[in-house]
Parts: C-alpha cells; structure tokens; sequence
C-alpha cells in the first residue's frame, strides 16, 4: 500500500539517475509520494539494466516510473526527452539536473574534445534541460535542483569537472531570479565526498581519499534527502543557494600544505 | 624487460583475482585469457577502473589513467586519433594494432568507445608485465641495488624496505608512441 507523502501526483525527473546518487534521488523522491522519469545518456547494455533495475524499486514502492535516455548535450535530444515525459506521465514538477560526463586529468592534458564534451555535457546540457522543461516546470510552479560537488570550490586533482560545477552553481543564482517570477525554485546541492562511481577513479587519482576516516564521506542518501528537501515546501523560502552536504568536511582543514 | 621477483603466473593470478572480484565470476581460474573482457565478461567503463585498482594495490603500479588514443593525441596532437564523429583515424588504428600485439578488432572508422572490447585478460597482464619491468636499477631513496619481495608482487628496496618506483603507465606508454612514431612515422601525413 503506498503511503502519503509530500511529492503526491507530483513528477520528478532525475538526469543521470541509473546509478549513485541520481539513483538515490529518484528512490528518496518516489518514497516521498512522486512519480519517476529515469534518466540516462544510453539505452543499451549495463545502462538499460541498471535503469530498470532502479525502475522496478520505484514501482515497487506504488508509483509509476518510466526510462528516458537522451544525450543532454543535445538539445533536439532534451526537447524529445522533455516532450515524452510529458506524454507519460502528464506532468513535470520537479527536476534534479545530476547528469554529468568529464575526464578526469589534469587541465592542460584536456583535449579538444574532452573540453568540448565537459562544457557541452556539464553546462550546456543543464541549460538545454531547463529551457525544454520550463513550460511544464511553470504549469504549476516547479523546482530545480541541481547536484553540484565540493570541486566547485576546492581544487580536487585532476578534476575538471569542478569549474564546470562553479558555472553551474552560478547558474543556479541566476535561474532563482529569473524563474522565481514564474513560479520556479531553483537551488543546489553542493556534495562532499560520495562514494560513487566517480570515487573509484578520484581514489587513484588522490591516493590520500583512502586515508580518510568513514566519517568524511557522504552517502548518496544524504544527499538525496536534502535534495528532497530543497524540493518540497519546507523549503519554499530558499531560493538560489547550493547547500553544501559534506558532513562538515569543507569546514575543517585536513590537507596540509607541502614542505 | 622482466621483473625478477614477480612471475608471470603471479601476474595472471591476480589479474584473474581482479577479473573475478569485480565482475563477480566465482571460478577466476577458468577465465579465457583471451577473451574480451568487455563482450565475454561483461565488464564495463566503471569495471576497468576497479580491475585497475586492484592491481595497482598489490603490485604497486600505476596503470593507465587515461585511454590509449588519448595518449596517442596528447602526444602527437588533438584530433590525430579520433576523428570529429568520433571515428579511429587510419594512423591511430594502425598505432593500436602494434600497441596491442597485432589485433584483429581494430579497424579504421571504427567508433573509438568500440576498442575497448578488443581488450583480453592477455593484454591486462601484458601490460603489468611491462609496468613491473620498469623496476630501477636502484633504490631512489636511498640508491641500493637489491630489491626484495616477501609476497611475490609488491617490490621493496632491500636495504632501506621503500617501495620500488615503477614508470607511471600513463608515461610508459607515451614514450612508446613517441617511439614508434619515430620509427614508422604514421602520423606523418595524416
């Protein structure tokens, strides 16, 4: 039997929601009463099995899910996502922009096209999501989410998708203002470290992550439960800020500078 | 070169270790070393990342961090690997070929995220041998020139115990494509 919540009759799509964190948010927001577009960038193989994996939990728990896959950095490609939401599940109320692609190295090894493919994926396509999402964000006054990192203003090794992360939480402050006339929320979520994916590559890159203490990392629940938050009523007088959810780990200095 | 102290049976021992802990095969014995770890065992992106992982902690190696046709254009210029549709040019699939021992799957215009699945067992313990090969002649710590190794993989220096520096993967295998670039000179014209 499905609970009452918050999100009841309400649409959520989570870009990039087959794994981590984006997976976390659209099983804490289906929990919360709202019906589910899964997002990812393929259709095919591991992408299409996690997706319906992730699919079979939110139907599980009594609401309707169903899975888009579209390039973001393609704006014809968001278009025909956001249009087929809409035919599915009628409505859009809520959208967390988490979808991101980067390498990671370090800036002067970038070539041409992984800069093209960071700026195109990571900020172009969060733009292009909320230009083709505004008319159904604005039928009923929606929310934005975005899912920003730590690396938006700390330097992480080898992590170019940090600065892109910058512009978008920037971003996130001018969409509040430009949106909120039109009945549209927009925040952040800044996130410490989580151990997804992107932490099997960092941990390599930054051998000193594997000597930090449990207590420094922030599992994708946490995450997705302020990112809830944001999203819900309780939150109805926060307008473009990027919260930051690292269990305090910004807050001290744990890296000491070389000899 | 080889590396003395860690034999190429270790080497496929943990690599088939590495191959079976991540993809989750109960019996990493009977793994084809020569099948595609991609197409036959499934393995993804996030999967070579875990495999690399693993052997990187019980050798103490660096493996590549970036893909070898990134390496290719890092060195020899943006664009000279992987076309704008994201095709192999024909250079960088000739490179490819020598790189990997004459393989039958790489092919001209072929999309450059397909390559991966050319990837054997074989290779990933060809590539391990190669990084242990890099052992110095001696110790950068402290210069001695005996080396140690109480479990067969992880190197030590035998006088002062520090961890034998291996050449980052990621360089090994940009001077062999600057190497062999000098040698068959296949980005000349492209």
């Amino acid at each position: 039997m499905r609970a009452m919540g918050e999100f009841d009759g309400k649409v959520a799509l989570i870009t990039g929601s087959t794994r981590g964190i984006g997976r976390a948010i659209a099983l804490r927001l289906a929990e919360a009463g709202a019906d589910i577009a899964v997002h990812g960038r393929s259709n095919a193989g591991p992408s299409r099995a996690l997706a319906e994996a992730v699919c079979e939990e939110v139907r599980g728990l009594g609401r309707r899910c169903e899975i888009y896959a579209a390039d973001i950095a393609d704006k014809e490609a968001v278009g025909a996502l956001m249009a087929a939401v809409e035919a599915d599940l009628g409505r859009l109320d809520t959208l967390v922009l988490n979808a991101a692609r980067a390498p990671f190295k370090e800036t002067t090894r970038l070539l041409e096209r992984d800069l093209r493919q960071l700026v195109e994926v990571n900020l172009f396509g969060h733009v292009f999501c909320v230009q083709k999402a505004l008319p159904l964000l604005e039928k009923d006054g929606g929310d934005i989410v975005f899912i920003s990192s730590l690396g938006s203003r700390f330097m992480n090794p080898q992590y170019p998708l940090g600065p892109m992360k910058a512009a978008m939480e920037a971003m996130v402050r001018q969409w509040a203002e430009e949106l909120g006339p039109r009945g549209i929320r927009a925040n952040g979520v800044c996130a410490g470290l989580v151990k997804t994916d992107s932490y099997k590559t960092l941990r390599r890159l930054w051998p000193e992550l594997g000597t930090l203490p449990e207590a420094a990392f922030v599992t994708p629940e946490e995450v997705a439960d302020v990112v809830a938050f944001l999203a819900s009523g309780a939150a109805r007088a926060i307008a473009g800020q990027n919260l930051v959810v690292d269990r305090g780990l910004s807050n001290r200095i744990l890296r000491a500078p070389e000899r | 070169m080889t590396n003395p102290l860690v034999t190429r049976d270790r080497i496929e021992q943990e690599v088939r270790e590495a191959l079976g802990t991540t993809l989750r095969i109960e019996t990493p014995a009977t793994i084809d070393l020569d099948s595609s770890i991609v197409n036959d065992l499934h393995a993804t992106s996030i999967d070579f990342l875990d495999i690399n992982f693993r052997l990187e902690t019980v050798f103490g190696i660096q493996m590549n961090t970036q893909g070898f046709l990134d390496l290719v254009e890092e060195e020899l210029g943006d664009g000279k690997a992987i076309d704008r549709d994201g095709k192999v040019t024909a250079a960088a699939a000739e490179i490819m070929k020598l790189h990997l021992g004459g393989s039958d799957g790489i092919e001209s215009g072929m999309y450059s995220d397909e390559t991966a699945a050319v990837v054997t067992p074989r290779m990933v313990c060809d590539a391990v041998e190669k990084l242990l090969g890099t052992l110095p002649a001696a110790c950068t710590a402290c210069g001695a020139t005996e080396w140690k190794s109480e479990d067969g993989a992880k190197v030590t220096c035998g006088a002062c115990g520090k961890a034998a520096e291996y050449t980052p993967g990621d360089d090994l295998t940009k001077r062999w494509i600057q190497d062999i670039e000098r040698e068959k000179q296949l980005f000349a014209s492209a």
